[in-house]
Order: C-alpha cells, then structure tokens, then sequence
C-alpha cells in the first residue's frame, strides 16, 4: 500500500482520485494550493504526488523541485490542461514521471500510477552510492539536487546517458562525475567533440584506422572507441555526427562491435556511451537530421541542466569555488574576496553563456584586481555590469503612462475606482519589467516565477508593451 | 575564438608544420607562448566556446610537463608528440583534447581541423606572442 498525494484546487477531481486511488488499495491525501503542498510534502511519507499546474498561488511547477527533495523523495505525475502542454515538457526535464491530461481518464490514471510506483520500489532496491563524488559539480539549488540524484543513478549502472543543456551549463563535468562515480572509474574516460572534428576526419577518429586506409595514415591507429575500452566514451555535441557516422554509430552500440577504416577484422570495445547536446534531437530527427533509432539508443537516461540564470542562488557558490581553484592553480596566492556590490553585479545579469561565462568574467575579474584582495564591479567585463546599473537608474520603458498622483489635470481628487485602476496598472508594469528582466525574456521561466500562464502573460505584455531584454532560444 | 600556440623549439618537425599549418594560422587571433608552463595562463575570449590550443611537444619530457599544467583544460586542444605508452598516451586523452597526432605524420589532418573550427566559430585574425 502507498500513499498519494494529490494536488488540485479542484475539489471534485480531488475526491475523484481518492477515490479511484483507495480501489487500487492505496492512501489518498490532498492539497490544494503549492503552500499547502509543500507543507504536506515535507511532513507527509508520500510515495507519490499527482500536481496539478494550475494552482491558486501559482505554478505547480515553482513546487516540483521541493517535493522531490522531501524526505520521501516521492515521483511527481503532472495533471496538465491541454493548454499547458509547454509546462509538461518542462516538468520532464525536472523529473516528473508522466503527465495526465485534464479531464483524466480513469484507466491512463491507474496505469500511470501502477507503474510510477512499480519504478519506485525497483528504485529503493537497488542500492545507490551513499556519498556521490561531485567531480566539480558545484551548487546546493533545487534544480541542482535533482541533477545530483540522476547522476547518481547513472553512475550506478552503465546505461547510456544523454545530457542535454545550453552551452556553458556543465556537460562535460557531468560526464566526468557520473564516470568518476561508476564502476568504470578505473578506466579511461574519452572525450569526443563531434563539433570540432570535420566530417572527413570523424570516422577515422571513431572507429580507428588501417595503415594505408587513405592519404596519410602512415601508421595504424587505434581510434576513440577502443581507447575507450573498459571506461567511457563521452560524444560532446553528438548532434554534429554526420548521418553517415550515425548509422555507423548505431550498429556499434548495438553490437560493441565495428570495423576500423580500411580494416577487414572487425574490433570489440566494451565501452559505456554518455552523450550531450545542446540542440533539440527531437527537432532535428523531424527534419531528418538525426536517426530516431540512435536518439532512443542514447536516451538510456536523460539529463537536463538548467541554464544559470534558473539557479541563481548557486552564482555565490560557484564564484566562491572558481576563486579558491584559481588560488590553488596559482601557487596558492591569498583567495580573494568578494564586495556585496560584486555579488549583485553577478546576480543582475542574465549569463547566457552560463557558467562558463562566468567564469570567464571572474577570470577578467582577477586580472584587472591585481594585487587587491577584493574584487570589485569595476574589475567586471562592461557588460557584465550593465543589467546593474539599468536596474539603479531605473529602465522603464519611456513610452508607457506612469501615473503617480491622486489628482487629475485639474487638480480634483480621483474617484477611487479611477486611482485604484492607475495604481494597479502601474503596479503591474514595474512588476512586469522587473520579472522578464529577472526571466531574461525567457517566457517560460517568467510564468514559472510569476505563476501566469502563458497566454496570460504575453497579453499583459502586449498591453504594457513590455521590452523582453532576452529573445528566448 | 582564440587560438593558443605552442610550437616546441625541441620538435624536429616544427619547421614541417609551420609550413602545412601557414595558410591556416594567419586567419586566427594567435596568442603563441615561448614556454609550456604559460600555456593557457592568457584570458580566454568571451565567445561560448572554450579557446582553441594547438600544441607541439618535442620529447616525452614535454609531454609530462604538458600533463601538469592546470590552465590546459580550459582549452579545446590539438596535441602533437611523438609516440609514447599506452599508459601515457591514456594520460594526454584525459586532457580532453580534440585529437592527438604524432610527430611522424604529414599534419593534414590538423589543417583541416583548424579550419573546420574557424569556420564554425567565425574566427578573426590577429597574432600575440606571449
């Protein structure tokens, strides 16, 4: 017997689940609003919550994070509106199990519940490290945690495992942490950057070479594969494979087996395959650039990192971490420190090159310091500190009313309705700007902070015509 | 994207190289160390690719010391060195690099990398001895 918790501001589809719940011989509780949740989340030993998205205070995704990191750890099923399809995709990505459309029916709402449990007690039997090896993972957010959990998953297997997320966000590093972690942690860990080989020269690098195979292969050469034996092969940007490779790459997967270039004999190579990207496979098969069949292959597991600007509250972490490596890999100079002004220099702005950007800009950072023991906004790249100053000269958009007084142009007091309605527009521009500032212009995350939807949203936009700052990617 | 250079003064081939790489080094921002140890030491550029190294090591020493510099992978690297054990030959992998030729090749196959990089990243020339 497990118990549910279900999460629905609808109060008649609440006792509709109980109900259907309790027949399958399982405990049935509810909530409904996100604090009422995550109240119940933490106290509860909840196997698993079915969340709705559309809550009273908010998105249900704001409280996804938090209820997987109750003491339970319980599987999330989102129950979606069909107009929230976008918001179910992004549930995915921070591990929800499986989403129900509104209105449910009863037989996909058992089905789904019998098997997010199932895999719950497969999971707890299955004896997961203790204490996971972060390699560089650095960070203690929500977002991150979840991360964390699903390396540790991976690196108790050796299922292949495809790690998605903008540039700069950590693949690599988590393609080290889940190796470092794994059984394979002995074995070699081989890097393939699919980006910066040129077609021509690929699939000699994979698959290896006979003497004589093509102009300049002077030598036979073991290619990545078979360096790779015994540890992991690590394909960065895997969605640069030509589809010549692809297909070549496939058979290796099935059969750990393949043929170098110009070679009769075919090789073994007992490797595990971890992948990352970021671009949309699912997009690209549609336009026929990636194979279906490979893509199912990688996706073993799959990883989400989020962007920076969706953990914010590790920017600290990450720049107190970066300085003290750079104290280290500089003959231990004195680890500097950080003025307040620093950190909300770093905190305004949007990184869209993610970590490695910052980095990039503490880097610049300890430069310009010299010999100064704290780094200050003036050490920072301009445009770094840009997003900053906008937000202290205060950056409204010029065009947009801005009412501030109770009276009208003849100096009569407003009737209350007329002041009430100026205020509350006003109110909800400074609101607006401040949060696609915060979102960078993502909509997604802004109905995700503000708990709008989104055709909500982009009316307020439309109305107040609000600047974006960011297109979103 | 920058591209960072070390060509070993102990490498027999260096002059070979030079000569194969020519047409391709003068269409990158070139930032050329004299030492192994400063590699990698120069700010990288604000692009969302890590910078580009192409590296020349002369001798198994070199190679050793290469192992230990920190700053190396922070770089997309190109390594050229002569044949070595497995075991070491595993240790040059661990840096990531993009590939690993050895000194007794014709080089070909860097031309074509660095240019597949240039084009993809858009590089722009300019030269900075370090």
């Amino acid at each position: 017997m497990s118990n549910v918790l279900i999460v629905d501001d609808d109060r008649q589809l609440c006792q509709f689940l109980t109900k259907l719940i309790s027949k399958q011989g399982h405990t049935g509780s509810m909530a409904h609003s996100i604090s009422d949740a995550r109240a119940k989340s933490r106290s509860g030993d909840f196997d698993l919550v079915l969340l709705d998205l559309e809550l009273p205070d908010g998105n249900g995704l704001s409280a996804l994070a938090d209820i997987r990191l109750a003491p339970s750890s319980p599987e999330v099923i989102i129950i979606t509106g069909t107009g929230n399809i976008e918001g179910a995709e992004l549930a995915f990505k921070y591990g929800a199990w499986d989403f129900i459309p509104k209105p449910p029916n009863p037989n996909e709402v058992i089905l789904s519940i019998t098997r997010a449990l199932e895999y719950r007690d497969e999971k707890q039997a299955v004896q997961l490290p203790r204490l996971l090896a972060r390699e560089g993972i650095v960070g203690e957010s929500p977002a991150l945690k979840t991360v964390l959990e699903l390396v540790a998953q991976a690196a108790a297997n050796n299922i292949s495992v495809l790690i998605t997320g903008e540039t700069g966000t950590g693949k690599e590093v988590t393609a080290r942490a889940i190796h470092g972690n794994s059984a394979r942690t002995d074995g070699p860990f081989i890097v393939v950057d699919c980006a910066s080989l040129p077609e021509s020269l690929i699939e000699s690098s994979l698959f290896g070479h006979e003497k004589g195979a093509f102009t300049g292969a002077t030598e036979k050469r073991a290619g990545l594969i078979k360096q790779a034996e015994s540890g992991t092969l690590f394909l960065d940007e895997v969605g640069e494979l030509p589809p010549t490779t692809q297909k070549k790459f496939l058979r290796v997967l099935q059969e750990h087996r393949f043929r170098p270039v110009g070679g009769v004999r075919e090789v073994h190579s007992d490797f595990r395959l971890i992948a990352a990207t970021n671009r949309d496979l699912d997009q690209m098969i549609a336009g026929n650039n990636f194979r279906q069949d490979l893509l199912y292959r990688l996706r073993s597991l799959s990883i989400h990192l989020p962007a920076l600007c969706e953990r914010p509250s590790d920017i600290m972490n990450l720049t107190l971490h970066h300085l003290k490596q750079y104290s280290d890999t500089n003959g231990g100079h004195a680890l500097k420190g950080c003025s307040p002004d620093l950190y909300e220099a770093l905190m305004a702005y949007n990184w869209p090159g993610n970590i490695r950007e910052l980095f990039n800009a503490l880097d610049h950072a300890l430069s310009a310091a010299g010999d100064s023991p704290t780094l200050h906004p003036i050490h920072l790249p301009p445009t770094i500190r840009l997003p900053q100053i906008r937000g202290q000269l205060g950056d409204y958009d010029s065009t947009a009313d801005t009412p501030s007084d109770l009276h009208d142009s003849d100096g009569n007091l407003l009737p209350i309705r007329d002041y009430r309605d100026t205020q509350m527009a006003a109110a909800e521009q400074t609101y607006l700007m401040a949060l696609m500032r915060r979102a960078g212009g993502n909509i997604k995350q802004a109905c995700e902070i503000s708990g709008l939807s989104k055709s909500r949203l982009l009316a307020l936009l439309k109305k107040y015509d609000t600047p974006r700052f960011r297109e979103s990617k | 994207m920058q591209l960072h250079l070390y060509l070993s003064p102990q490498a027999a081939c260096r002059a070979q190289l030079k000569e194969v790489l020519k047409g391709n080094l003068e269409k990158f921002n070139v930032i050329q160390y004299t030492t192994l140890e400063n590699i990698g030491r120069v700010l990288p550029s604000n692009g969302t690719r890590p910078d580009a190294a192409l590296i020349l090591l002369g001798n198994q020493a070199e190679l050793l010391q290469l192992l230990e510099n920190k700053f190396i992978r922070n770089l997309k690297s190109i390594l050229i060195f002569p044949e070595t054990d497995q075991e070491t030959l595993q240790r040059a992998y661990a840096l990531s690099p993009i590939t690993i030729c050895h000194t007794d090749g014709d080089f070909d196959d860097v031309a074509r990398i660095l240019e597949h990089i240039r084009t993809r990243t858009g590089a722009t020339p300019a030269y900075a001895p370090v």
